[in-house]
């Protein structure tokens, strides 16, 4: 819940790409640490490593497009300030 | 005269969620990108730590998992490729309702999560979680997910050939 909060702020107070795909970042390691938890306390095992798989992969690939979209925005713009 | 048991789960696991924490606030408030990145994989260690100690015979392969593809493969990227942009002068500006925003939707999240949990665990008898099996995992990973897997699979190639594309890119 904190780790939430702190990413959602992350988000709202910055305004440098990066910094806000990096506090994204806070926020998908939440959902997966809350994942976890939530599967350990209703007797969940395969579930939340499954679910936590697809997602790490995805982000993963996500991290990729987001960084070469940015380096594109950097190359046209010359700053990574948005707003 | 026995030794007293003593429970170390519990100390490590406190000692890890503030580091967690700490570390998400080194990232978010930190004044160099390039230090937040760093801070992002000691999140991702730290989130890692406290996975497997939730339950260490099910989820400990997961947490090695994270450790590696997470915390190996997306925050050194990050990391790397914030040396491409030299000279890189990061300004910020604070916005004045951010923390409070911020705030009411943590705090409307918590009371979704309570509200989900609290009806989840009088609808379930919390079952006992069986012995984890790797190869329960594979099959199912396999057999009953192939269709995401695919995706997954098919993301990363292309990933890959975006990356090498970049590189390439003068």
């Amino acid at each position: 819940m904190i780790l939430t909060s702190i990413g959602l702020y992350g988000i709202f107070k910055s305004r440098n790409i990066i910094r806000i795909l990096l506090s994204s970042e806070i926020i998908l390691n939440s959902s997966i640490l809350f994942v976890f938890s939530a599967g350990s306390a209703l007797g969940f095992t395969y579930t939340p490593i499954l679910f936590s798989i697809f997602v790490i992969g995805m982000a993963l690939t996500e991290v990729i497009v987001a960084f070469a979209a940015i380096i594109l925005y950097y190359r046209l713009r010359g700053k990574l300030e948005v707003g | 005269m026995s030794l007293p048991i003593i429970d170390v789960e519990t100390p490590i696991f406190i000692l890890f969620g503030a580091f967690s924490v700490a570390a998400a606030l080194v990232i978010v408030n930190g004044k160099n990108v390039f230090y937040s990145a760093i801070s992002l994989g000691v999140l991702g260690i730290s989130v890692a730590v406290l996975i497997a100690l939730l339950d260490p015979a099910a989820y400990a392969v997961y947490s090695v998992l994270h450790l590696l593809l997470y915390v190996g493969a997306t925050v050194v990227f990050i990391a790397i490729s914030l040396v491409l942009f030299r000279g890189l002068q990061v300004q910020e500006y604070g916005v004045r309702w951010a923390a409070p925003i911020a705030t009411i939707m943590g705090i409307i999240l918590l009371a979704a999560i309570i509200l989900s949990f609290s009806s989840s665990i009088t609808a379930s008898n919390s079952p006992i979680p069986p012995s984890f099996n790797l190869s329960v995992l594979s099959q199912q990973l396999l057999i009953k997910y192939w269709f995401p897997t695919i995706i997954i699979i098919v993301a990363l190639a292309t990933t890959l050939v975006e990356a090498i594309t970049l590189a390439r890119r003068d």
